[in-house]
């Protein structure tokens, strides 16, 4: 290997790990800042890597756009405090259904399998956590006409997107359950007509 | 300072064999094979546009928020339409290369251009369902990454068979092999310490709090209370593990140990909670990473098995 290449290299190695370890500090100081521990410190490293990944400057920011793909098509996009540092709440979503003679009946969403069961669950775990709210009506819209599709009997569906909030071992054990939070509703009319 | 530089250099472009390669190589067509197949029947509802579909295309705008240039389906799916090709053939076109790269690169067949169209297509599916994809998509694209750059092919493959060349310098196999080990590392160290600063993964609550939420309840509640008194010293293995990975994964002792317990980790999280894909992308990292000369005796062993006179 000549020195051309090792150079090459190891500028390459350099930059991208940069990337990465700047992208899971973010990711771990978020975590930190939203838990409230040692919030100062860990925003200082917020505001330090967001520097060097670009997020200061304005949207659309020809470098800012460049580190953004580069670490998209790397895989290095996100952090990895799966489940940390502390498990969130389960979001969950219900649908209320109602037929033309008014009789409610309730239902999940449904997929054929496991797997993308799992997708669905990271669904509505990022619609727990969006701020945005005709972000997640138009997500609630879409699951909502899904619904629709397997209930073709339904006037009206509501989804009924809410927290499930577990007791610990402690609190199960003295008899405690799982108890649901509501966070948002999205009504569905179908367009049939008598 | 000229040592320090010479201790750098020999540790970053330590000669090696490409046994680790081949693992990745295969490890990862295997997983698009499985990745695909598990989604099948659900691919167009997860991928497709139209009603009754999650929407691709909403998914695509938020990506557009962040960069134009990740490719996408929709850059697929947008000429196809314009020569008359529905978005569902498109779709479902994807889904057969996807499985047919991964059938290549088990083999060895054609292996840069299948590793580039691999990394591609998984990228653009994966982007394009970015609203529910989660760890073992950004796993697999590091994977597919590492694999795209890497000094391909190795000597296992049909390629090296059908058209023999020179082998690739062992100090670019040992570069490549040495930055999938160092962001294993990271990625460890990160995971770890985010956990072991929360109290409730040394006492247990978060272990229960994991193997009682759905979809990943797949342990039957009363299981898991019967063996509550251990939920601690679980919480507290993952932690030590994960933290202490990129110290003890290095010595030629402590090696073994911490990628038995890394991977015994990782079977345990696909059977106790149903994360099958990514048990199994964790594992093909960290064989490819660390344990390949393991695999690589294991498949010798097996051999000389195979070879002994009845």
């Amino acid at each position: 290997m000549s020195a051309k290449q090792r150079v090459f290299w190891s500028a390459f190695l350099v930059f991208h790990f940069t990337i990465a370890i700047s992208i899971a500090l973010l990711d771990m100081s978020s975590g930190m800042v939203a838990s409230g521990r040692d919030a100062a410190f860990w925003q200082r490293i917020e505001a330090v890597t967001n520097t060097i990944l670009g997020k200061g400057r304005t949207e659309g920011d020809w470098l800012r756009e460049l580190i953004a793909t580069y670490s998209d098509c790397t895989g290095i996009d996100a952090g990895y405090s799966y489940f940390a540092p502390d498990v969130p709440a389960n979001a969950k979503v219900i649908f209320e259904i109602t037929d033309a003679a008014g009789k409610i009946t309730y239902d999940l969403p449904v997929v054929d399998k496991p797997p993308a069961g799992i997708r669905i669950a990271t669904l509505l775990e990022s619609l727990r956590t969006v701020r945005y709210q005709p972000f997640r009506k138009a997500i609630l819209k879409i699951l909502s006409e899904s619904a629709a599709r397997e209930h073709p009997e339904a006037v009206t569906i509501r989804a009924l997107l809410g927290v499930a909030v577990q007791p610990g071992v402690t609190d199960y054990l003295k008899g405690k359950r799982t108890f649901y939070r509501r966070l948002d509703v999205y009504e569905y009319h179908s367009q049939k007509t008598d | 300072m000229q040592r320090s530089l010479r201790t750098t250099r020999e540790f970053l472009f330590s000669p090696d064999s490409d046994q680790w390669l081949a693992i990745l190589r295969i490890g990862l067509g295997l997983q698009l094979i499985l990745y695909a197949i598990s989604l099948g029947d659900d691919w167009l509802f997860l991928f497709g546009s139209g009603q009754g579909s999650l929407n691709r295309q909403l998914a695509e705008a938020v990506l557009s928020g962040e960069s134009n240039l990740t490719p996408r389906l929709g850059w697929l799916i947008a000429p196809g339409s314009h020569i008359g090709i529905a978005e569902t053939t498109t779709l479902s076109l994807v889904w057969v290369s996807l499985i047919s790269l991964g059938v290549c690169l088990v083999i060895g067949l054609f292996c840069r251009p299948c590793a580039i169209l691999a990394w591609f297509l998984h990228l653009a599916t994966v982007r394009s369902g970015l609203l529910f994809s989660y760890g073992v998509d950004n796993f697999t694209t590091i994977g597919l990454f590492y694999l795209v750059i890497a000094p391909l092919p190795d000597k296992w493959t049909l390629d090296h068979r059908l058209w023999p060349g020179a082998a690739a310098a062992p100090e670019r196999l040992g570069f490549h092999r040495r930055v999938l080990q160092i962001h294993l590392c990271i990625i460890y160290f990160f995971g770890g310490f985010s956990k072991a600063v929360s109290r409730d993964w040394w006492n247990g609550d978060n272990m229960w709090r994991v193997l009682t939420r759905a979809p990943f309840d797949l342990i039957p509640i009363d299981f898991v209370i019967q063996f509550r008194h251990l939920l601690p010293l679980a919480g507290s293995v993952v932690c030590i593990l994960e933290t202490t990975y990129p110290i003890f994964i290095w010595p030629k002792r402590s090696r073994p140990f911490w990628l038995a317990g890394i991977l015994l980790l990782h079977l345990g999280i696909g059977k106790a909670m149903g994360l099958y894909l990514f048990a199994s992308i964790m594992l093909i990292l960290n064989l490819a990473g660390f344990g390949s000369e393991p695999v690589a005796r294991g498949i010798a062993i097996l051999r000389s098995i195979r070879r002994r006179p009845v």
